[in-house]
């Protein structure tokens, strides 16, 4: 389990991280989402032992993460910016990280050699942007590691790539148990693969939950009225927002499809229909409501 | 597979292979190429020793010895210091790219593991163009027979020595700048700040104050490179001729106690590592306490270089009248030069062009700096213009006033002469507001001044020196007034001991040789070197100079001869007596000196002696003593003087 409690880093004045606090259970696969600045790279760069907070702590299964090489060796991480000697190729950065890493798998590194399909001779730095984070995902990978914290991954990897590198992750999750923390801005790419959600924006964690909690909890119901009998909705029915076309009405409600259908089958519609809500969607309603922009941040 | 068997604790590491070999294999291109270079040495020694004829082959040990100590005492510092940075740089090159330092610290290392593999890469590198050159070297002297262990061992010592103290340096420096650029500038600065800070405040300090001399550097001992050049040095015991040709190696405790202190420096390189931040990466400084210190410094040497520079150009050429600095245009220009400088600096710190408001608070801390430092210098707050040492205090002097006196004297036991020039340098402390405003337009006071160059230099008993110059200017009317600097050397000057002392060599000195200049000399031989004809002629004639200055026969020094005399020179019989002077024995071997004497007609032994030894003939003797008088007798005061500026 990684756990950051009440994180604060401040660079010249800036206030990057205040008092950020997630909770990343082990063995799934945890999203972090927040616009451009939101603090997403700075935690991350915590997590992985690079930066040192001001305040607040950095456990990785219960330890802080910074200067600690033992639970350094559980985690591998792809940046947004990753890094590759001006000089080497595939096979030199592969000999690199071996040196480093106790679990670095050589039958894996070159069992995807095949999935990759990259020219191992070739210098890195030639590469075009997709093919270098294939190869920083097929070292990631080789490291086996029990953490692996990515930074925007699927940036500049096409469809096909996407959805093959996906598929290694989620093999990895179910197969051995690896915890994956993958931080994006944009919340339909993880809607699909993410058990738990964090949602950041200028630098603290606003909302945390596990995509279950969020599904089950709020509905969308479709309904059709006769001419001039909508009825106004209250308590105990939660709505959250109201729209209609024509005599379709849209509600989002707070609570479970099943209780929500039955109170609303009460008003005698002429057609009813609850309906799932995207990730998107989630959040714009459940934080909506508040004073959080949430709609800036998911746009 | 099982994490738990996987990913077992491990033991804390201090070191990594493979971080180490990529280093030594990413810098390969540099320490390759400087191997290659360095074997280039022993392959031409090679070569040359299978050119010569076998039986007329010799190549003693100690020729061998030679060529490591000359190499390792006139080419190694240097070369140390320049490669050094360059290797530092290398290894440290991660921490200035947040790509990169993000990968290196990411890795399931400690920063200890980083920085020890990572020194111990640099100074590898450092050490192997050594290692080849040294081994192929060896390994000739060997198979030719000129092997010398104990020259090869204080080599390895040395080049190690050097090697920390220069990664060390290079090495702090990497973890106080957070800029690959800034690295080098920072080591280039530091390597030579001491000399340059000391050089640039006496200078200011010469602007305002009457003797200030700036030739002994104080703090050179923060400057490992300046001091290793002139404490490490090879000897050669052969040019003493005392024994068979040796040579040795002093001062090796030198680059030894730099080495320490380059150890010192790696722990604090390390300490700092350990604090330092990786999103400091591109920034000038690493530290945020840094940068006051950066935003001043900078701002003092702008105020110090540019400022005077602005000075010399803006005022000093063109509106200043007298000798010495306007305090309040070169407080303008010091602090202009302050404040380019600070935003300079400002600008790097925050990596931005508009840091003019900003820098405000800042701008006005260097203009009042500058004024405080143009105040506490020309007032003298710490009186180093007025200080002149107790009698009591002063162990000898040494003075020079060059172009008057054959050359520089000390003066140590006779303490009634010490007494006589401590009063002559009270006499250029009272009357400093003179010689502050004594400048003499030569086309309207001909005749009237004469230029003195002055030199003072105490040992005291606490063991420290006390050196002063002056360029004073001699007015004929003063020499007469009782009080006054003129009066007193001119009194000092006709003082017998002292025209003793103006002939006699330092006590420890050996002689070495009298060079004789005249017109009247014997088959109108215009230059003899008496060590050509018969060295015994040397302490012979130095003898009879001796006998002459005992005698009373030495005239005083005239204060008022000057260069650029009218009177006639082609009748002046002028010795050079060379002599040379045992120093310290850590510094090298001998100190050079000589003394200009004119010999006058009334100095008869040394005439006689110049008779007897056949260098000139009793004609031409006489001839010269007549041409002579009539040249140099007709001007006030030259009774008895011996003349030539």
């Amino acid at each position: 389990m990684i756990e950051v409690k009440n994180v604060v880093k401040t660079f010249d004045g800036f206030t990057a991280l205040d008092g950020a606090t997630i909770t990343v259970p082990g063995g799934g696969v945890y999203g972090l989402v927040g616009p451009n600045g939101a603090g997403k790279s700075t935690i991350i760069r915590h997590l992985t032992g690079i930066y040192r907070p001001d305040s607040g702590e950095v456990l990785v299964e219960g330890s802080p993460v910074y200067e600690n090489p033992e639970k350094k060796a559980l985690i591998a991480s792809i940046p947004d910016d990753w890094y590759a000697f001006p000089s080497a190729t595939i096979a030199d950065m592969m000999r690199f990280y071996r040196g480093f890493y106790p679990t670095f798998d050589m039958a894996r590194y070159e069992k995807f050699r095949s999935v990759f399909s990259l020219p191992e001779k070739a210098l890195i730095r030639r590469m075009s942007k997709g093919m270098q984070k294939q190869a920083a995902f097929w070292l990631a990978m080789s490291c086996r590691p029990r953490y692996l914290i990515l930074d925007e991954p699927v940036d500049g990897l096409d469809p096909v790539m996407r959805r093959q590198v996906w598929s290694l992750m989620m093999n990895d999750v179910s197969e051995y148990g690896t915890t994956v923390l993958v931080s994006s801005h944009n919340l339909r790419e993880l809607e699909d693969v993410c058990d738990h959600v964090g949602i950041m924006n200028k630098g603290k964690v606003l909302l945390e939950r596990s995509l279950t909690d969020l599904q089950e909890n709020i509905v969308k119901l479709q309904a059709v009225w006769k001419p001039g009998e909508a009825p106004v909705l209250s308590a105990p029915l939660e709505v959250l927002h109201t729209s209609h076309v024509g005599r379709v009405y849209t509600y989002i409600v707070r609570g479970t499809a099943a209780a929500v259908t039955e109170r609303m089958e009460r008003f005698h519609p002429l057609m009813l229909e609850a309906l799932p809500l995207s990730l998107e969607e989630i959040f714009i309603y459940e934080l909506g409501g508040e004073q959080y922009a949430v709609k800036e941040i998911l746009l | 597979m099982s994490w738990e068997v996987s990913s077992m604790p491990s033991k804390r590491s201090f070191f990594n292979r493979t971080l180490f070999r990529r280093n030594l294999s990413h810098s390969w291109p540099l320490w390759g190429l400087l191997s290659a270079a360095g074997a280039m040495v022993p392959l031409y020694i090679l070569l040359e020793l299978l050119n010569i004829p076998r039986r007329s082959l010799t190549f003693p040990p100690e020729e061998f010895a030679s060529a490591l100590y000359n190499a390792v005492t006139l080419f190694a510092p240097g070369f140390t210091a320049a490669y050094a940075i360059l290797c530092a740089m290398l290894v440290w090159g991660y921490l200035y790219n947040s790509r990169s330092i993000g990968l290196f610290h990411a890795l399931p290392v400690d920063r200890t593991c980083l920085f020890v593999t990572n020194t111990l890469s640099g100074l590898a590198m450092l050490l192997i163009p050594y290692a080849v050159t040294g081994f192929l070297g060896c390994l000739l002297a060997v198979c030719w027979g000129f092997f010398h262990l104990t020259a090869v061992l204080n080599t390895i010592l040395a080049v190690i020595f050097l090697s920390v103290t220069f990664f060390g340096m290079a090495t702090l420096c990497a973890m106080l700048t957070g800029n690959i650029f800034a690295l080098p500038a920072l080591y280039l600065l530091l390597n030579f700040l001491s000399p340059l800070l000391e050089s640039l405040i006496f200078n200011i300090a010469q602007q305002f104050l009457v003797g200030i001399n700036s030739e002994a550097f104080r703090f050179n001992v923060l400057s490992p490179i300046v001091q290793i050049y002139s404490r490490f040095t090879a000897r050669y015991t052969r040019f003493t001729g005392e024994g068979d040709p040796t040579v040795s190696l002093h001062g090796l405790w030198v680059p030894a106690l730099y080495a320490l202190a380059g150890l010192g420096m790696l722990a604090l390189a390390w300490f700092l590592y350990r604090k330092r931040h990786s999103e400091r990466a591109g920034d000038v400084v690493a530290f945020r306490w840094l940068r006051p210190v950066f935003r001043y410094g900078v701002a003092l040497l702008g105020g110090l270089t540019i400022g005077r520079l602005l000075y010399f150009f803006l005022w000093e050429n063109l509106f200043q009248k007298g000798s010495y600095a306007d305090i309040l245009p070169f407080f303008v220009c010091t602090a202009l030069g302050g404040l380019l400088g600070c935003y300079a600096a400002s600008m790097l710190l925050e990596k931005s062009r508009r840091v003019f408001r900003g820098s405000l608070p800042s701008a006005a801390i260097v203009c009042a700096g500058a004024a405080v430092l143009c105040l506490l210098v020309s007032m003298d707050v710490f009186g180093a213009e007025r200080r002149v040492p107790d009698l009591e205090d002063v162990e000898s002097v040494r003075l020079e006033d060059r172009g008057i006196l054959s050359g520089p004297f000390t003066l140590e036991k006779d303490r009634e002469q010490v007494e006589a020039v401590l009063a002559f340098h009270r006499s250029l402390v009272d009357d400093r507001a003179y010689i502050r405003s004594c400048k003499p337009d030569w086309h309207h006071d001909e005749g009237k001044f004469f230029s003195h160059y002055i030199s003072l230099t105490y040992r005291l008993a606490d063991g420290s020196t006390l050196s002063r110059q002056y360029d004073l200017w001699f007015d004929r009317e003063r020499v007469e007034t009782a009080g006054t600097y003129e009066n007193l050397l001119s009194a000092f000057y006709e003082d017998p001991k002292v025209r003793r002392c103006d002939v006699t060599i330092p006590e420890d000195a050996s002689l070495s040789s009298i060079s004789i200049s005249s017109e009247y000399l014997k088959d109108e031989a215009y230059g003899i070197n008496t060590n050509d004809q018969n060295p015994e002629d040397t302490k012979t004639l130095y003898a009879a100079l001796l006998r002459d200055a005992d005698e009373g026969n030495v005239p005083a020094k005239d204060v008022l001869a000057y260069y650029g005399s009218t009177r006639n020179t082609d009748t002046l019989l002028c010795f050079a007596v060379r002599y040379r002077t045992p120093i310290d024995p850590w510094e090298g071997s001998w100190s050079y000196g000589y003394k200009d004497i004119y010999v006058h007609p009334q100095m008869q032994n040394t005439v006689d002696a110049l008779i007897s030894l056949g260098y000139m003939t009793e004609e031409d003797a006489a001839r010269w003593a007549e041409d002579y008088t009539r040249d140099h007798t007709s001007e006030p005061r030259m009774e008895s003087a011996v003349i030539f500026g």
